[in-house]
């Protein structure tokens, strides 16, 4: 992985002069091969969910059976403190001696592979991640299956990707279709898979990955319909949100979860360093997920609703079916142990236990206004499943999907309004508060930039016409590059303007180009002077038209190893009309800083002026 | 030669440049960009005006609807009185003929002496005065646009509001905006929040309200925008729960989707997705074949929409099904409750009355009508299907709900907003997955034939206007300037004499590079100044000796940037000074060049970036 690798050092390959982007017949292989992915991935997230509820069994209790079950009922006593160290110093093996890439939640290395290795994953993830997050899940770690299925997902896109003939993006598309379909797999949430996707892994949102993406996750949600029946992830009875009435304290119900998700990061952040510290202490970093689980054992033992990922308890909040005692329980330890397990960089996914411990937050809040104003009548339930949401999508950076996330889960529509007012909210503050999300901290630290904020291409938006410079300074392709060099010498002002000047014929048609470093080469030849510009300079010139888009102009500027292009009319591909140069193609972006930054005085701020005026 | 001009002489067109004006690097020292934290400090703000502007489209929406059925009732059955008829039961005889003239005559006229933005469907202009008029509408746009919907709609039209809707919720967003202080950006937030909120108050479908804005009119993914949008549009539908109750707009029962018989219905619904598509296709080349047709007629644009209510009212005669907004219809296709001929009836009738009408620029929106006819095609598409492979069952109202979707969204080019709208609608969970697959494959179809344009862009691409609706991370806040920067920079000392380098630059001293512009440092060899070349020429122009410093000939103190910062915001001083290279320093010590940051570089980093 090239952390600081120089990007113009790469060497672009030809492609063809079809332009940017990939092809429609590209778009429909895509498709054809991401409708397979999708199936296979349903087929991989069913076999992790059978493998977790396997280790579960036999670690905690000794049985051999692939049922789901949740490690709360176990009669271990005390020896409850060393399974999840067991299954700690398991995972420090793997990550040794297998692939240090399956530390952590998986989303931030799915990132990480996005953007800085052109979307290759080593194949070996695809077994190592799903098998380690199993171990570490099985054997007690509160974590959910989620991370590590979008990045096993992931994996398996970005391994057919690589077996093919794909260029880094269509490969990116691959990985993140594979991604959002583990997602959709593991939750049947297929619409919040595709959100999730765009929203962290592709960096764009296009028709031609957006189709291939909604096609994977379509078919392994049916995939997973089919093997694990239809119903949503967690049953809710009814609830009543009673949105118009509580509206206020869902307000202040999306600035406590705000403030929680940043304080969780926070204390991640801090946990992370704390375990950076041990190597200090000679500890080899294969140790620290047997520490972490010794921290997680000490806990469990307390606590056992910590361990495991805790789908079941989940439920339970969500339904209001918890006494305050269990809440306040979950609310303090569930977050402490997936700091712990999490900073000692053992592997699984940060959902579920963060949706555990935000929906342990709203219900708190429930019953904290209930008791403190008595005309609140909030629903512990329904304010579980809001904090929930915004508690994860603040921390993940990703609010669109999680509140739909927050919906498929549940399939309950009466939650999606306030859903949407207490996520955003949150992520107003997790905005103002937090410089770096659950997902790209890891990548922060590595001084890795990500970009998460998507526009339309300024350069896909301008055209040539409205940012060339219309005075191109033409030559007559008579003069020799002496004339040429003495007009320059002696600071004809025309010819100071570009580095480069269309040459043109008699008849004021356009034949060549000729740049001074041409001139320089022309004086080494025949240091007279008295070639001609044209055998100086070169024939036949690349050129740009004024209703093109800057950006195709620009590729082929840069295709073609030129600095500048002249522009010619559509019409008449022989008369030049402008100078395309490199200064006028990063003009076009002055019009996004224009609408960027440029405050411009409204109707009522004139009048307030006014108004100030006469005061004076 | 790249020359240092002041911002104010750049070549840059007027209208895609307004920056020079107000922002000359000598106006402003650091350049006109704002810091983050005031961006995210304006959150709050642009938040509760998106929550006030959620509220005010909430009710426009409604006024708007009873509007459309006062006028409706008055007309066609001459009672003062709200609620929903529907035309079909009419007692006007021939009249009929007349009615939609004399609208289309109205539209004429309140085109010609209002504002003649009140032509069209309402997204493609909402989406052009994002683009190209800095997101201002005007205000009569907010009145005259909803008055003359209603009255074509009244009248007969057969269109839904929904356009319209969108673009008085951008107008009266727009207005908002231009009231206040704002940045061109901040306006078009309120544009966007404005349009998703009407449109989320118009059907209560707020998180397809949301997309729609995101595809269709901010041409952003951006948290500082989403926020204001989701607010807005999550009050507008609270609103319209109090005003309307929390129903689902179409109730459909539960139709068998057929997904646990997955790899037999499939390949069915892949062939219904193509079929939307290819139907999304003709519907939008005859629209504007159609278009092209009036601007033919030797009559003026005043008179277009009264011919096309002639032609509408003739066909409302034999077919009175078609005229009005026809929810009723729609409810009706998708419970399946049609008979067939009456279904093929529609499915003929009603694209053809909205081709007649819509070409000839009248005033409404386009969604209703092709639902219906959508809808139409999917429930025919079942029977036909069924009738031919007995053991298949497909379900026409699942086959309906989903092609309506497919049809207009892949016309559109919006398929993820009709995939959550459709859902919304009607609140069938298990319509997801058969939604998104065939809303792809319609997608791809329409992809393949309309390759850049779609039935909201046509228009604004005829007359040279390019719509980019492909969003992507800004690459250039993706790579660092360490990342791009030649690191070899040559400097010389800041008191060496202008002869002296001249004469080495005409020598082609190798030593110089191949930047046109050097940095200049101090004895302690810390960063002092820059030169250009064409600085140089205009030392030699006071001075033809050359015996001026290079310090005096460049600039002192130049604007610099870091190796750590992001390429963009190092970019974006660099052209809001006005120059067109920045030296690199460490933050460590603010004089030491470690680089030196130009066009060319930054060009060919985004070339390999992407």
């Amino acid at each position: 992985m090239s952390t600081s690798h120089n990007v113009s050092s790469f060497k672009l390959p030809p492609w063809d002069e079809g332009g940017g982007g990939f092809g429609l017949r590209r778009l429909m292989l895509l498709s054809t091969l991401t409708a397979a992915l999708g199936a296979l991935v349903g087929v991989v997230a069913y076999f992790l969910f059978r493998l977790i509820g396997l280790i579960t069994n036999l670690s905690f209790y000794g049985r051999w059976s692939f049922a789901e079950v949740a490690p709360t009922t176990q009669h271990l006593g005390i020896w409850v403190i060393v399974i999840p160290a067991i299954g700690g110093l398991v995972v420090g093996l793997l990550a040794r001696f297998g692939s240090h890439k399956i530390r952590g939640h998986g989303i931030d290395a799915v990132i990480e592979a996005v953007l800085y290795n052109r979307s290759k994953v080593d194949p070996e993830i695809a077994v190592l991640k799903p098998a380690s997050s199993a171990v570490v899940i099985g054997t007690g770690g509160p974590f959910g299956v989620e991370g590590p299925i979008i990045q096993t997902g992931g994996a398996v896109g970005s391994i057919i990707g690589q077996a093919l003939h794909l260029t880094a993006s269509e490969r990116k598309t691959l990985l993140a279709a594979g991604a959002a379909a583990g997602l959709a797999a593991t939750f049947s949430t297929p619409i919040a898979a595709v959100i999730l996707a765009i929203e962290l892994i592709l960096f764009e949102y296009k028709p031609r990955s957006f189709i291939p993406l909604v096609i994977a996750t379509t078919l392994a949600t049916t995939v997973r319909f089919l093997l694990m029946g239809r119903g949503p992830m967690v049953e809710l009875g009814p609830i009543d949100f009673g949105f118009v009435h509580a509206l206020p304290y869902y307000v202040v119900l999306g600035v406590v979860a705000g403030f929680a998700a940043v304080g969780f990061v926070h204390a991640l952040e801090w946990f992370e360093d704390t375990f950076e510290h041990l190597s200090k202490f000679k500890i080899n970093d294969l140790l620290w997920p047997a520490i972490g689980g010794l921290g997680l054992g000490v806990i469990g033992y307390f606590v056992p609703r910590t361990l495991g990922s805790g789908y079941g308890t989940i439920a339970d909040l969500l339904n209001g079916r918890l006494a305050i005692p269990a809440v306040v329980a979950i609310l303090i330890f569930k977050p402490l142990a997936t700091l712990v397990a999490l900073g000692s960089r053992t592997s699984g996914g940060t959902l579920a236990p963060m949706f555990m411990t935000g929906a342990a937050l709203g219900g708190l809040f429930a019953y904290g206004v209930n008791a403190l104003i008595p005309g609140a009548a909030l629903s512990p339930g329904a304010c579980a499943i809001l904090a929930m949401a915004a508690f994860f999508g603040t921390s993940a950076r990703a609010p669109f999907a999680f509140i739909i996330f927050a919906f498929e889960m549940t399939r309950s529509y009466d939650a999606i309004l306030p859903l949407m007012l207490v996520v955003v909210i949150a992520q107003g503050v997790g905005l103002r508060f937090m410089k770096h999300s659950v997902m790209t901290l890891s990548l922060a630290r590595k001084g890795l930039p990500v970009n998460q904020e998507y526009e339309a291409d300024v350069f896909q938006r301008v055209t040539v016409g409205l940012v060339m410079d219309e005075e191109a300074m033409t030559i007559h392709d008579h003069e020799t590059v002496e004339t040429l060099s003495t007009r320059i010498a002696n600071g004809e002002p025309g010819l100071m303007r570009h580095p480069a000047f269309p040459i043109l014929n008699r008849q004021n048609e356009l034949i060549g180009i000729v740049t001074r470093g041409d001139l320089v080469r022309a004086f080494e030849r025949d240091p007279s002077g008295r070639m001609t510009v044209l055998e100086a300079g070169k024939r036949n010139p690349v050129v740009a038209y004024p209703d093109e888009l800057v950006d195709e102009a620009l590729n082929r500027m840069l295709r073609q190893g030129c600095g500048r292009l002249p522009v010619v009319s559509r019409d008449d591909p022989k008369r030049v009309v402008g100078y395309l140069g490199r200064a006028a193609v990063l003009n076009a972006r002055l019009q996004r800083i224009a609408e960027e930054h440029v405050r411009e005085p409204g109707w009522l701020s004139r009048f307030g002026e006014v108004r100030k005026a006469e005061a004076s | 030669m790249n020359n240092p001009t002041p911002a104010g002489d750049l070549p840059v067109h007027p209208a895609s440049a307004r920056v020079p004006e107000k922002t000359s690097a000598a106006e402003r020292p650091g350049g006109p960009v704002t810091p983050a934290g005031e961006i995210r400090d304006r959150m709050i703000l642009m938040s509760i005006l998106g929550a006030l502007l959620g509220l005010i489209a909430a009710v426009v929406a409604f006024c708007l609807y009873r509007l459309i059925e006062l006028i409706t009732n008055l007309v066609f059955f001459q009672h003062w009185a709200f609620g929903q008829t529907i035309i079909t039961t009419q007692h006007v005889g021939w009249l009929i003929f007349v009615i939609p003239a004399i609208g289309g005559i109205i539209i004429g006229l309140m085109a010609k002496y209002g504002t003649p933005k009140i032509r069209g469907h309402g997204i493609p202009e909402a989406m052009e005065a994002v683009l190209f008029n800095e997101s201002k509408i005007e205000p009569r746009v907010a009145v005259l646009k909803p008055v003359s919907a209603a009255i074509a709609i009244g009248t007969g039209g057969p269109f839904g509001a929904e356009g319209p809707i969108i673009q008085t919720g951008g107008a009266i967003g727009s207005i908002l905006g231009q009231w206040l202080k704002l940045t061109s950006n901040e306006r078009k937030t309120l544009l966007a929040a404005g349009a998703g909120a009407g449109m989320a108050a118009t059907f209560s479908t707020p998180i397809a309200g949301v997309i729609l804005a995101v595809e269709l009119l901010l041409f952003e993914y951006k948290p500082r925008s989403f926020i204001p949008l989701v607010i807005a549009t999550t009050l507008a539908t609270t609103a319209r729960f109090l005003l309307l109750g929390p129903g689902a707009m179409f109730n459909v029962g539960s139709p068998n989707f057929g997904v646990e018989n997955a790899t037999l219905v499939y390949p069915w619904y892949i062939l219904l997705g193509i079929l939307c598509g290819l139907v999304a296709v003709g519907f939008s080349k005859s629209l504007y074949w159609v278009e092209d047709l009036y601007e033919k007629l030797p009559v003026s644009e005043l008179w277009w929409p009264a011919i096309g209510g002639v032609g509408l009212g003739i066909i409302g005669y034999f077919v009175p099904r078609v005229l009005g907004v026809g929810y009723e219809t729609i409810s009706q296709i998708l419970n399946d409750r049609l008979t067939l001929t009456v279904l093929i009836l529609v499915v003929l009738a009603k694209p053809l009355a909205l081709l007649v009408s819509l070409g000839s620029g009248t005033s409404g929106g386009l969604l209703a009508p092709m639902f219906m006819t959508g809808a139409g095609f999917g429930c025919l598409f079942a029977h036909v299907v069924n009738h031919f492979v007995p053991g298949l069952h497909l379900s026409p109202s699942a086959c309906a709900l989903v092609a309506m979707a497919a049809f207009f969204g892949s016309a559109a080019r919006a398929p993820f907003t009709f995939i959550v709208f459709v859902f919304e609608l009607t609140r069938n969970y298990d319509a997801v997955l058969p939604l998104m697959l065939v809303v792809a494959v319609a997608e791809v179809v329409t992809l393949i034939f309309m390759r850049n344009s779609t039935i909201m862009t046509e228009k604004l691409i005829r007359r040279g206007r390019l719509v980019n609706q492909d969003y992507e991370a800004d690459v250039f806040r993706r790579i660092m300037v360490k990342q791009v920067m030649d690191a070899s920079p040559v400097t010389l000392p800041a008191k060496m004499k202008v002869a002296e380098l001249s004469a080495r630059i005409t020598k082609s001293d190798p030593t110089l590079g191949r930047h046109p512009a050097y940095m200049l440092v101090d004895d302690e060899g810390r960063l002092s100044g820059i030169i250009t070349r064409q600085d140089l020429v205009r030392a030699f122009e006071r001075d033809p000796e050359g015996n001026s410093t290079l310090l005096e000939a460049g600039t002192a103190n130049p604007a610099v940037t870091h190796p750590d910062e992001l390429v963009g915001d190092a970019l974006d001083r660099m052209l809001a000074s006005g120059c067109g290279r920045l030296p690199v320093v460490t933050r460590a010590e603010p004089g030491r060049v470690i680089g030196y940051f130009g066009r060319s570089a930054v060009l060919n980093a985004r070339m390999h970036a992407r």
